[in-house]
């Protein structure tokens, strides 16, 4: 059972991670959302109803989560990126919400071998069994997680290094600023808010395949609001921030079992704290200036 | 070397696409009593065949508990039941960590392999006699079979 219980926790850390990557990658430009959630949960829906009742391989349900995600967030972003501050918060909560509300009342069942499979309103969606059947043990998905993961997070130190990251980073410190250097803000954010629905969406999906049940209250704001908090706790330095974050959460704080019925209430203090103490996080820019400065040293020294 | 087993097995399920084991699905009915422990459950589950209505005797039985309101933020152990006095029943105690609806998974292997959820909602304790945790809670929300005796209603 010990085995069980260890390959859960590294499997919601994997998962959760995605959306904290989501939720940061807004951060980096600027923007607080509330709502990463509804896309993890248009793409935990949508992933599943393609697998569980259109019969679609597991890897094209993955993608197609992650692009219908993707699409959503690209709706959201067209209307609301102009939006700054607390009103593009408040937006995206809505919208999450709106997200959540819809699945509350979505039916559409299709029979199979004589079973009704498809989301079913408040009574969630069951049976999402592709990777259940296919013999999957619970330490073999966990490896495709951090899979997945690892290549998401490859994704973004390569962004960070490139000039779309700088960009991302300049929108995030002054977006006029940014403007007058004749790039296009608007089209810079929405091109980050469906990238961070992609990678929404691919948590989601690895959820939905993992628990093979979800229902709409899981999606609700308590998930966006520990997705936006990883990043705060982490850093916004780098992209291993919000994974921090991540792993002082679930890893740290339910290994002190004396606290575990309190967590929240500690992890709701502990974020309050940060944000006085050190306002971007653990590993903010900062931190990781003078990081990568004691490693190029230690390099220099070595030769 | 399980990495590159888990990249082979990631491979053929692509390939396959997601093939199904064969097996009848498994119906569930699961009630729980608070136990003198705070938060801590007795669950009774009675396993029955979906179609032929069997009782699933000498099945190895696994129930996980999370809490939909809070995906991924309550890891609970873990616990593997124990077979019943009768075919099909099974007994396990569950230490959650607050009060509130969660969803059981029970993973059901042995004589055939199945997944079952159930939601249910473990509230306060407390009975008639004033014991602070001396009665119970719940309400299964999606139970598939026939209520029977051991299935208490919600005392509040």
């Amino acid at each position: 059972m010990d085995d069980i219980y260890l390959i859960t926790i590294l499997s919601n850390i994997g998962m959760i991670s995605f959306i904290a990557l989501s939720a940061y990658l807004l951060l980096v430009v600027g923007e607080i959302s509330f709502g990463q959630q509804a896309f993890f949960a248009v793409s935990a829906y949508g992933s599943g109803i393609a697998t569980a009742m259109w019969g679609w391989p597991i890897w094209l349900g993955l993608l197609w989560g992650a692009l219908v995600a993707g699409a959503a967030a690209l709706v959201v972003a067209i209307p609301t990126v102009r939006l700054r501050g607390l009103y593009f918060s408040v937006a995206t909560l809505a919208f999450a919400e709106m997200v959540r509300l819809i699945f509350e009342i979505f039916t559409y069942q299709v029979e199979i071998d004589g079973e009704l499979v498809g989301p079913d309103g408040s009574d969630g969606f069951r049976d999402i069994r592709a990777i259940y059947d296919s013999n999957v043990s619970a330490f073999e998905y966990m490896l495709i997680i951090y899979g997945l993961l690892a290549v998401v997070l490859i994704g973004f130190l390569i962004l960070e290094r490139s000039r779309l990251g700088a960009i991302f980073r300049m929108i995030g410190e002054d977006p006029m600023l940014t403007e007058m250097q004749g790039l296009n803000v608007t089209k810079y954010k929405i091109l980050a808010v469906v990238m961070a629905g992609i990678v929404a969406g691919i948590g989601g999906a690895l959820y939905a395949h993992l628990a093979t049940y979800v229902e709409p209250k899981i999606f609700n704001v308590m998930l966006g609001v520990h997705a936006l908090a990883y990043g705060l706790i982490g850093g916004l330095g780098t992209a291993f921030g919000p994974l921090i974050g991540v792993a002082i959460d679930i890893g740290l704080l339910e290994s002190i079992r004396a606290i575990s019925g309190y967590r929240m209430i500690v992890f709701g203090g502990l974020v309050a704290v940060l944000l006085i103490v050190r306002p971007r996080g653990l590993l903010d820019e900062a931190a990781m200036h003078w990081l990568r400065g004691r490693w190029r040293g230690l390099i220099r020294a070595e030769n | 070397m399980r990495i590159f087993i888990a990249g082979l097995t990631l491979s053929a399920m692509l390939i396959a696409g997601g093939a199904a084991l064969a097996g009848e699905r498994v119906a569930a009915d699961v009630s729980c009593m608070a136990t003198a422990e705070k938060l801590t459950y007795d669950c009774t589950i009675m396993l029955k065949g979906k179609k032929s209505g069997e009782p699933v005797a000498g099945a190895e039985v696994v129930v996980k508990a999370d809490m939909p309101s809070m995906p991924l933020a309550h890891n609970v152990r873990p616990v593997k039941a124990a077979a019943g006095a009768m075919p099909g029943h099974y007994t396990a105690t569950l230490e959650l960590e607050m009060l509130g609806e969660w969803a059981l998974t029970l993973d059901v292997s042995g004589p055939t392999r199945d997944r079952v959820v159930k939601k249910l909602d473990f509230g306060p304790a407390s009975d008639e006699s004033g014991h602070e945790h001396g009665a119970m809670k719940m309400k299964d929300h999606d139970s598939d079979m026939d209520h029977d005796g051991m299935k208490m209603e919600e005392a509040q």
